[in-house]
């Protein structure tokens, strides 16, 4: 007894089997290569381990956190970037490049990471890890004995800073805040500081990597930078989003580094004492 | 003040940019309108996001100096034949270019007198990676020229303004402004355009830093307005219609945030002195809808979330009469 009707069916069943078989198939290939590539092994740590050098792209015309002079490159985040390859156990090997290009290489692996003073981007955290932050590069207030913390503080009080910085932006918000401030404008954040220690004004608006640096000039003013910032912009270490058992390496050496005080030893070698 | 709203979705942040801009004392935007959005699929228009921009910015009383680009596909190759930038135009599609214009000039007469057809032809990049050549500019602006007036008579249309480079004549990526200028005239393109747009950025150079054919600097505009004026064009008015000096840390071009004030107001008063056939000087940029996150941050006016910048300020002083910088 025939199975099927007519011979159309038969070749009717026939091909219905085979599409759904080729559709299984595609499925089958499809699952296995999105499952290689989402659920592969994160061997970012035994990379380094196995090269035996953590390469860090940083933009080597940042002073003072990364500058060439010569082949020698120097600057606070080189020397933390040792201190993490050291507490790994590798050493560090830095890929100098210009900032524009520093995300790029690290998104196609020339790079494991990237320490330059580099603020934490909303827009790329599908892509990258940002660590805790190693330092914060906002702007602080600065005042005699650190007598002023908060802008509230400054009422009826003459706040110094940088004319069209970001310091000015923050104070001109404060004027329409507080019944009287008085908002000194100056050419550099030097100049604010100044201000400041000569007693020409109450308080310094200003980022503090200018105030680290002008304070470890200016040792005998009696300044002090404030706990909190007013604007606040950390900068992170940052790596790739897949490298997560190297990211934990290095912000667990980034918190040894706090903890134990060698992370402000370092900062102090480059900006000074942290006069707060 | 060249503002950035083709890539703004909604009406309020489109209607806030441009109240700011008329706060601060500017009385013309700058507005780029790409062709690809406005006209997706041969003779189909959509008109909807010129139209609101248009209304909201003559609501304000601002006049709106039209830059017109960006290549829809219907106008390019094939891209599994010949893979393209979006700027690419074959001179056989210049007439579709040119009946854009047209309709664009039709549809706004008495409402957007100025058009500026493409951007900075003389760079490789902004030519479609084409060899850069001023008398295929020339043939290109003819076809433009008298499509828009046939279509609106009172429309200006201005002559592209050219990236200010220090490239040489076959440079790699581009042509010298100087040069390039000069072979359009040389091609007969002064007789297409009513005006010229310019652009010219002060780098870390002051405002007054004199001019020359090997520097980058503000007054390098007027080594274009001399060609002008050798080619009989002394007359002709011309539009700066991008300039600034940028602040932003981490960038090598840039000056330090009071500089780019005291330069920019500086700027201001030197055009106006000075300039005699300069009608409008409008700056780059104003707000962008979202932070660039490198340098370009640098030139904005406001931020992102509307909060006037140190310079927003200083230049509405400026405006209003009052006392300069410190």
């Amino acid at each position: 007894m025939r199975r099927y009707p007519t011979r159309n069916a038969a070749l009717f069943h026939t091909l219905r089997r085979l599409v759904a078989s080729l559709c299984c198939a595609f499925l089958f290939v499809q699952g296995v290569r999105y499952g290689r590539y989402h659920f592969r092994p994160d061997l970012s740590w035994e990379r380094v381990q196995t090269r035996a050098a953590l390469i860090v792209g940083m933009d080597t015309s940042y002073y003072p956190f990364a500058v060439m002079q010569g082949e020698l490159i120097s600057g606070s985040d080189v020397d933390i970037a040792l201190e993490i390859a050291r507490r790994l156990g590798v050493r560090m090997q830095v890929a100098p490049m210009g900032v524009d290009g520093l995300y790029d290489a690290l998104h196609t692996g020339v790079v494991d990471m990237l320490i330059s003073a580099l603020p934490l981007d909303p827009f790329r955290l599908d892509t990258f890890l940002y660590t805790g932050a190693y330092l914060d590069g906002g702007y602080f207030l600065v005042s005699p004995n650190g007598i002023y913390q908060r802008m509230s503080d400054l009422e009826g009080k003459r706040v110094a800073v940088e004319y069209g910085s970001l310091g000015d932006e923050q104070a001109r918000l404060w004027l329409r805040r507080l019944r009287s401030l008085c908002v000194q404008h100056h050419a550099e954040p030097s100049a604010a500081l100044a201000a400041v220690a000569a007693g020409e004004a109450d308080a310094a608006l200003v980022d503090y990597l200018s105030a680290r640096l002008w304070l470890r000039e200016h040792g005998e003013a009696d300044l002090r930078i404030a706990e909190q910032p007013i604007h606040s912009e950390g900068y992170h270490v940052v790596l790739r989003v897949q490298d997560l058992a190297l990211a934990g390496k290095v912000n667990a050496a980034l918190e040894a580094m706090r903890a134990d005080g060698s992370l402000a030893a370092i900062l102090a070698k480059w900006l000074g004492e942290d006069r707060r | 003040m060249h503002t950035r709203l083709v890539d703004e979705v909604e009406d309020w942040k489109i209607w806030r940019t441009l109240r700011m801009v008329r706060e601060m004392g500017a009385t013309a935007i700058v507005e780029f309108f790409p062709w690809a959005y406005i006209q997706p699929r041969e003779g189909v228009y959509d008109w909807h996001h010129p139209d609101r921009i248009i209304r909201l910015a003559r609501q304000q009383g601002l006049t709106v100096i039209a830059r017109l680009g960006v290549v829809p596909a219907w106008a390019r190759p094939d891209p599994r034949l010949q893979p393209t930038s979006l700027n690419y135009l074959a001179p056989e599609r210049y007439a579709d270019y040119a009946a854009f214009v047209a309709a664009f000039a039709a549809r706004y007469r008495g409402e957007v007198t100025h058009i500026i057809p493409w951007n900075e032809p003389n760079l490789y990049f902004e030519w479609s990676f084409r060899r850069v050549t001023p008398e295929e500019y020339v043939e290109f602006l003819k076809l433009v020229y008298q499509a828009a007036h046939a279509a609106n008579p009172d429309v200006q249309i201005l002559g592209a303004a050219l990236a200010p480079t220090l490239e040489p004549e076959d440079g790699a990526n581009g042509m010298s402004d100087l040069i390039y200028l000069r072979r359009v005239y040389e091609a007969g393109g002064g007789a297409y355009f009513d005006a010229l747009a310019v652009h010219t950025y002060g780098f870390t150079a002051p405002p007054d830093d004199p001019p020359a054919p090997d520097r980058l600097n503000f007054r390098r505009a007027e080594l274009l307005f001399d060609i002008m004026r050798a080619f009989g064009d002394a007359d002709k008015l011309i539009y700066i219609t991008e300039s600034s000096w940028n602040d932003h840390p981490r960038w090598t071009n840039a000056v330090r945030p009071s500089q780019r004030i005291e330069y920019t107001l500086a700027a201001l008063r030197y055009a106006e002195s000075a300039w005699q056939t300069v009608r409008k000087l409008c700056f780059w940029f104003f707000r962008a809808p979202t932070l660039y996150r490198n340098y370009m941050d640098g030139y904005a006016f406001v931020t992102v979330g509307f909060r006037p910048r140190p310079i927003y300020e200083e230049v509405q002083r400026w405006a209003l009469g009052e006392r300069d910088a410190p």
